[in-house]
Order: structure tokens, then sequence, then C-alpha cells
């Protein structure tokens, strides 16, 4: 009975879809003439990139914080605090090892020009974090134990690197009378650099701590049943 | 009526979010439902660069393309959050299948 109703819903909801897409105003340019009226002031040449680390950085500052809360969600479901007794599943398969040994450099140069493209062209902090945690799953993958191996000061600060950095760049223009978020122009390019090379670091580090957290590790007994 | 290009990318994305919908609602499996919930955020992401394309002409709106590459963190974040629990409900011995809700 309920399912019927359901699909009576969502076929009713599909077609208010199908009516509102027909009559889209057809010339709408949306933000983009404000954006590009900004654009010199932002401190980048690409708008995608000024949109996420400019004019609209409170997304992307929370976006970081919603990062933090999954790790901390994933972990705290399995009730530990970090990744220290994450062990990966020995593989010793050469073939995979000389491979990954040829081929993390080259995503590490690569996330790097990634990183840098984000000032002009599509690229940016997003981009190049998401390839240096997929270098970080590959080494997990071969059986190295990838970042569950940094010291827990380290892997706790570089979780929250990127929250931080968008906090200082917060708070620091309140202090010069300017509003929250509002980089001094002059060295807004500066600022932005710096904060998306934190946020990098810090999405590559929580999307391979990720991982890693939700791997089944066979060894250990599953966690203890509540009495019902 | 004639339909834009922007309109059918629209129009599929409105498809994928009510397949979503509908796989949220009516399945009882939690990893089932995850997988909806994805299939319901691809529509979305799907509508936002859609529309940001309407002008031809002009270079599309960045607004909606920085919205979606934010979306799509955090959507990675909330399926491996979800993926979590869930493999702790199964874990727990809780299973993964829910029981169906009456009314």
């Amino acid at each position: 009975m309920a399912r019927g109703i359901n699909a009576i819903m969502v076929l009713a909801l599909a077609l208010a879809l199908l009516w509102a897409i027909g009559n889209l105003p057809a010339s709408g340019s949306g933000m983009s003439e404000a954006v590009a009226a900004q654009m010199e002031r932002s401190g980048v040449e690409h708008p995608v990139t000024a949109v996420l680390l400019n004019f609209r950085g409170y997304d992307t500052w929370l976006e970081l914080g919603v990062l933090i809360l999954a790790i901390l969600g994933v972990l705290g479901a399995r009730q530990e605090s970090d990744l220290a007794t994450a062990e990966p599943v020995s593989r010793n398969n050469p073939v995979l090892v000389a491979m990954l040994r040829w081929m993390f450099p080259v995503l590490l140069v690569f996330a790097g020009y990634l990183l840098w493209r984000g000032k002009f062209a599509a690229g940016g902090a997003f981009q190049a974090g998401v390839l240096l945690a997929a270098g970080a799953v590959l080494l997990w993958l071969v059986g190295f134990r990838s970042v569950a191996a940094l010291p827990r000061a380290a892997w706790a600060a570089g979780l929250s690197l990127g929250f931080m950095a968008f906090l200082v760049a917060a708070v620091y223009p309140l202090g010069r009378n300017a509003a929250l978020l509002q980089y001094p122009e002059a060295a807004a390019g500066t600022w932005i650099l710096v904060i998306e090379t934190a946020a990098m670091i810090s999405i590559a580090l929580t999307l391979a701590s990720l991982f890693i957290a939700l791997q089944p590790r066979p060894d250990r007994p599953p966690a203890e049943t509540p009495a019902p | 009526m004639t339909w834009e290009a922007y309109q059918i990318y629209a129009l599929s994305a409105g498809a994928l979010f009510c397949i979503g919908l509908r796989g949220v609602l009516n399945s009882r499996e939690v990893l089932r439902k995850i997988i909806a919930v994805n299939i319901m955020g691809g529509g979305v992401f799907l509508l936002l660069v859609s529309i940001a394309r309407r002008n031809a002409l002009e270079s599309p709106d960045p607004v909606p393309h920085a919205m979606v590459l934010t979306g799509i963190v955090v959507a990675i974040s909330a399926t491996a959050l979800a993926i979590g629990f869930a493999r702790q409900l199964a874990a727990a011995g809780g299973g993964v299948t829910l029981e169906e809700d009456e009314g």
C-alpha cells in the first residue's frame, strides 16, 4: 500500500519537474555577470576558483568541516579515535609494488600541477586532493599502511589543516575592519594559494582515512553487541 | 515546443532524481538506500551544471559549478559515514534490511 502511494508521489514530482524544466527562462545568465564584474578583485583568474575560495569561501570552509565530522563519525561508530589499529592485508605482489613506485611520484607531481592550475583553469584543491587520496588508497591496497602510518598528532593536524587555514583567513580580516573572509585585496592570490594547499592536504588525508577506516578487519571480533 | 540541449540534460537530471527518490522510499536494504541517495545527488549535480549552461554562447555560470564541486565532496563524506553506520549495524547483529514501516 505504502509503495503504491510512494510511486504516485514520485510520478507527481516527475511531472512537476518536467513542467518546471520546460518553463525555465531560456536566457538566464544567473550569477555569471556578478562574478565577472568582481573577477579582478578575486586574486585568481578562473571564475570557479574565485567563487569557491573567495566569493563563497564559507561554502568551502564548512565543507572542510563536514569532512572532519565524517571521519570522526566513521571512527566513532567503530569506537576508535584514530587509525592506529588499521592494518592492510599484505599482498606481497611485486608487480603492484613496482607499478606504484612508478605511479606514485607521477601522482604527486600531477596533484601539484592541478593545484597550481586552479588559479586560471579548471583544477584546484578538490581535484588535487582527490588525486592524492587516490595515491594514498593505492598505497594501502598494495600493502603499505599509507596515511595510517602517520604519527597521531601529524594525522590529526593534517585533517584539520584546511579548516584551520580558513578559520585564520576568516578571522584575520575582522581585526582590520573588513568582513568575515574578506582577504586583503592586494594579497588575495597568495591567501587563496595557501588556503588551497592546506585544503588539498586535508581533503586528501580525510578521504584516504575514510577509505581505510571503512575497511573490514577480519582479525578483530565485531564490536560488542549491546544487550537487547 | 523545442527542447534546448540544456533542457535535455536537466530532464535527465530530474529523471535521475526521481529514480533515486523511488529507491530511497521503496527499498528496505540499507545499502540500496545509500546508493539511491547517491543517484538523487547525481541528479541534483547534473541539474545544476545543465542550467549553468543556459546561454550557449557565454561561459557557464561559475556559481552552480562551485556548488557542485563542494557538493561532490560532501556527498562522498556523507556516503562514507552512512556506510560506516551500516557496517556497524551489521556488526552489531542488526542486519542491513529495515522492517517495513506501517502507516
